[in-house]
């Protein structure tokens, strides 16, 4: 079996980060919900610091760790705001479409502005036709002599007002069997045609910009397509099972901590009949529920990481670890509420926020019932009946 | 017989003597009421002036209570120099062999104490809060540690001096009668002492638009509850009302830039106040603040957690929004 | 310019309401209060590294702590330090600042012997749990050095290599602004900057930097000078001041409390003036 403890390097990592995130995240969180702003200001901060470059090898201006780190920064960012965390994982998302598929010239190129945090970006995949029918997008590329002209709309897009570079999928054609084959394409802030349309109101992760990209008559030369001319498909869906997925159970994990941490404080605090109410049983079940939930999602989590750091594919543990995180997370916030009676629900305390989060991050990298096809359409094939 | 001497560093403040003396030589007094009683005599009470100490400071150690006024004087000790006034202060105490050495925590107090420590290769004890003689002779020394969350006894057995540092504005100034004392002018030799390792270039005195906290006896203070900078005017405005006032912070607040001034911090890495009252407004209450308003006459809290620690501390408290408390005070206080 | 900078591991200020004193034993109970790199004396690490960045050289930083300070001083290392020495045995425990400042001048010609002098040694003007403030006196007493503490400014010009640096104090009434030639000690205030944050890339590095651990085989010291035998100071009892008092809530409407407060104020002796008016304080 495995030693499931962090290395020193990662411990002293994680202190790094949360001095960091406690000093420059946590004040703000509740501000950034209030008035569902996007600290884009903080980017090159992160940058600096090696948050966003985390993964990213070091030639390309990243940290050269792995995706066990990756987590954990999005762990300890969603302990105090889910709503950056989600914008900070969409920037790694876009990141690993470029470090996956593009070509060398593409990456020295991009990567080094994108791990510094001085051009934010974003994945730019699902459409109002929805998110997970990947091959049924309406969104098209077609081959004008050395140029691709796009077309199409794109929703519920993280990052799609702020980002300086996105990364969109588009048909670009159909194999012999009639299916729509994807490519991905580049875009830069300022390209005619192309830019942010709607901005969506959520309940929850504000604090992040969700909203509509358009692409109207976009025209790119060949460079702006990342990885092979129908792989955009494979590329896409990558990121979203692995790094999306995984990201999504670390927001999980940071809302299950900070459920966890606002619950202790509280029941410390609070006397009842001359009592800290942490002394009673049914308090003490709340916060044992809550450690149980956040402990076992965190195996899950971090175990597919490291199935990830190791060059296995982990698309069906990734699926495990969102579903069950994100489920916890809406139970372990609730449970926070209870246990705080009527502050539970004041915008004064960050509980309440943690729920919507919680409630916000059930459709984001595929909902729960996506999750379980997938489990289920691995299980029924690997296990013994 | 009397074979015991108390030192107490009398420093220069603008001409005048640094107010800590006068603390100091009010405690000192205290603690040779128990020397007296255990040793059939008090000890001696010496002020040390260095330097240049112009009439009016000297005429006022004179009449200080102290019993007698030690003037060190050379060439090298015009202007404060920390290297050259420790070694003065070094060969007056092998001169005189004094039983107790006291400083006021000052920047110069802090720096030459524990110099001497060395130099005498003898104990110091920092920023005492308390000094006592026990039953059994030895000088108690209570030191704060953990930001003042814990007080422990320090005591300096086999050495002499036993030096210690004191915060100014923690012991109550009680006026004695002079005893007229005796001016004993001591030059140490200091032609081998290097002056040129440190010069002081130039004093740069901070102009104050109210009184410095440890003077003020209404000190309206402000934490990170105020929230903003708008709200910590309030602050102000509210201390406007009072006769001898001034508004003072905690470390949070300075961190967030609403208080500018770092001279107005209370606590163990502050000032320590004795206002007749004091009112905290958005204070948690951490040890470290609350060590330095604990000698208040009357502490007034106002935090919208009701189990704030600095409730505890207090003889009135009010749990609600600072902010909206402050400004029906204000209005209330405008109409008397 | 080759910098030393000293640095204490110390529980957590932040936590400092959850020390306690076992009734029974009298001893200290800091029992989930982690530690932390000493705050002042990460300041002193940022003015190091930024010196360094402007005349090149080296920044090493020495701990006197058990032997779990290694994981401080990694820390430290992170941050961007170049080099560590842990400075730790049991026979150093129990030391004064007089004993501990002796310790740490050993430490200082040792490394200084071995890898060339420092022309400047900086360090947290106190620490957060004795805070005494006496270390970087008695450091640069003991080594022979020119020094100052309480330092919320240092100047080094922009030029090549100083001798001498401007600095500036606080005292009472201001700022105190001297020139210190160097060698020199110089303690800082937490005033003087805000320490930079630690990154993933200096975390990575942090193991791969020269580490030394000095204890009392390979130190060359007079044993009647460290630990307990050396400090001229003993501790005795410690306890809890009691800083209580009555906490008489006051309720109802911010009107109605600020009326019983005015009430309550005038009590005090605090006098109160019409109008406001009341700017020269």
């Amino acid at each position: 079996m495995i030693d499931f403890t962090f290395t020193e390097d990662q411990d002293m990592l994680k202190t790094a980060f949360r001095e960091f995130i406690e000093a420059e995240i946590a004040p703000n969180a509740a501000k950034w919900d209030e008035q569902d702003l996007c600290p884009v200001e903080l980017w090159p901060r992160m940058g600096e610091i090696g948050m966003l470059g985390i993964f990213i090898p070091e030639e390309y201006g990243g940290a050269g760790l792995g995706h066990i780190e990756r987590i954990m920064v999005i762990e300890e960012i969603a302990r105090y705001s889910a709503g950056l965390a989600i914008a900070v994982f969409t920037h790694h998302l876009a990141m690993g479409a470029i470090l996956d598929g593009a070509s060398e010239e593409q990456k020295k190129k991009y990567l080094p502005e994108l791990c510094a945090g001085t051009k934010i970006c974003g994945l730019a995949v699902t459409e109002p036709g929805g998110g997970s029918d990947f091959t049924g997008q309406k969104t098209t590329g077609v081959k004008d002599g050395d140029n691709w002209v796009i077309n199409g709309r794109k929703c519920f897009i993280t990052n799609g007002g702020p980002a300086d570079i996105t990364v969109v999928t588009a048909v670009t054609g159909q194999d012999d069997r009639g299916r729509n084959q994807l490519s991905c394409f580049l875009f830069e802030k300022g390209d005619e045609g192309f830019g942010p349309g709607r901005k969506e109101h959520k309940m929850g992760l504000r604090g992040s910009w969700t909203g509509d990209v358009i692409m109207d008559e976009v025209k790119v030369s060949a460079d702006r397509l990342i990885g092979a001319e129908g792989a955009g498909a494979g590329l896409g869906m990558k990121q979203i099972g692995e790094i999306g997925r995984a990201s999504m159970s670390a927001i999980g994990l940071g809302i299950m901590r900070g459920s966890l941490e606002e619950s202790i404080k509280f029941a410390n605090e609070r006397i009842l009949y001359g009592k800290p109410i942490s002394k009673l049983q049914a308090i003490q079940f709340h916060i044992a529920e809550i450690r149980t939930w956040y402990e076992a999602a965190r195996l899950l989590t971090y175990r597919a990481a490291s199935l990830k750091d190791k060059g296995v594919s982990a698309i069906t543990e990734f699926a495990l670890a969102k579903y069950f995180s994100v489920d916890m997370a809406v139970k372990a916030s609730q449970n926070a509420i209870e246990l705080m009676g009527g502050y539970g629900v004041m915008t004064e305390y960050p509980v309440e926020r943690f729920h919507r989060d919680a409630l916000a991050s059930i459709s984001s990298g595929g909902t729960t019932e996506i999750q379980k096809l997938i489990i289920a359409g691995d299980t029924l094939r690997s296990f013994k009946a | 017989m009397r074979d015991k001497k108390i030192f107490i560093y009398a420093e220069d403040d603008c001409g005048k003597v640094n107010s800590a003396y006068f603390e100091l030589l009010s405690k000192a007094c205290e603690i040779n009421k128990t020397i007296e009683a255990q040793d059939g005599a008090p000890a001696e009470l010496c002020a040390v002036a260095v330097g240049a100490a112009g009439e009016e400071a000297m005429k006022s150690l004179v009449d200080s209570g102290a019993d007698v006024v030690y003037n060190i004087k050379g060439s090298k000790l015009d202007v404060y120099n920390p290297s050259v006034f420790s070694e003065a202060l070094t060969q007056l105490c092998k001169a005189e062999v004094p039983y107790i050495f006291l400083f006021g925590s000052t920047a110069q107090g802090t720096e030459i104490a524990p110099t001497l420590g060395v130099k005498l290769h003898t104990g110091v004890a920092a920023h005492c809060v308390d000094l006592r003689i026990d039953g059994e002779g030895a000088f108690v020394q209570d030191v704060p540690a953990f930001g003042g969350k814990v007080i422990g006894e320090i005591i300096t057995p086999d050495t002499l001096p036993q030096i210690a540092t004191v915060k100014p504005g923690l012991f109550q100034v009680t006026k004695l009668p002079s005893k007229a004392a005796k001016i004993v002018s001591f030059q140490p030799i200091l032609d081998e002492v290097e002056s040129g390792g440190i010069v002081l270039k130039e004093v740069h005195i901070k102009k104050r638009n109210s009184l410095p906290v440890d003077k003020a006896e209404v000190i309206i203070c402000g934490g990170f509850g105020m929230g903003c900078d708008e709200n910590w005017e309030l602050l102000e405005k509210v201390a406007n009302y009072f006769e001898k006032s001034a508004v003072g912070c905690t470390r949070p607040a300075l961190d967030e830039d609403w208080a500018v001034d770092e001279g107005t911090m209370i606590g163990t890495s502050g000032k320590t106040v004795r206002p007749k009252l004091y009112i905290g407004a958005g204070i948690s209450g951490a040890m470290h603040h609350v060590c330095g308003i604990s000698d208040s006459d009357f502490i007034i809290s106002i935090n919208k957690d009701e189990n704030a620690e600095i409730f505890k501390t207090s003889d009135l408290k009010i749990v609600g929004d600072a902010v909206r408390i402050l400004t029906a005070l204000e209005k209330r206080l405008s109409k008397e | 310019m080759n910098i030393g900078v000293l640095v204490k591991p110390v529980p957590d200020p932040e936590q400092y309401n959850t020390i306690t004193i076992d009734p029974q034993t009298k001893r200290l109970n800091r029992e989930g209060v982690p530690s932390i790199v000493n705050p002042a004396d990460k300041c002193a690490i940022e003015e190091a590294l930024r010196l360094k960045e402007k005349f090149g050289g080296k920044v090493v930083v020495f701990g006197m702590a058990p032997p779990d300070g290694r994981e401080k001083l990694l820390e430290c290392l992170a941050m961007g330090a170049d080099e560590a020495v842990l400075v730790s045995d049991r026979a150093f425990g129990g030391a004064d600042t007089l004993a501990t400042s002796y310790t740490l001048v050993k430490a200082l010609e040792k490394k200084a012997a071995e890898g060339g002098s420092f022309d400047l040694i900086l360090a947290g003007n106190e620490s957060a749990d004795g805070a005494t403030g006496h270390v970087p006196a008695q450091v640069g007493e003991q080594i022979g050095y020119n020094h100052l503490s309480g330092i919320v400014k240092i100047e080094s010009g922009s030029e090549s290599e100083p001798s001498t640096l401007t600095v500036f104090q606080k005292y009472e009434n201001g700022k105190n602004e001297f020139t210190i030639k160097l060698p020199a000690v110089i303690g800082v205030s937490r005033d003087i900057n805000k320490p930079r944050y630690t990154s993933a890339m200096g975390v990575i590095k942090a193991k791969k930097k020269p580490f030394d651990i000095y204890d009392t085989i390979n130190l060359e010291h007079d044993k009647e000078r460290i630990g307990l035998a050396g400090s001229p100071t003993k501790a005795g009892a410690i306890f809890s001041p009691d800083t209580r008092r009555k906490s008489e809530e006051l309720s109802g409407s911010p009107e109605e409390i600020a009326e019983e407060l005015v009430k309550r104020i005038k009590a005090t002796g605090a006098v109160i003036v019409s109008g406001g008016g009341c700017h020269e304080r």
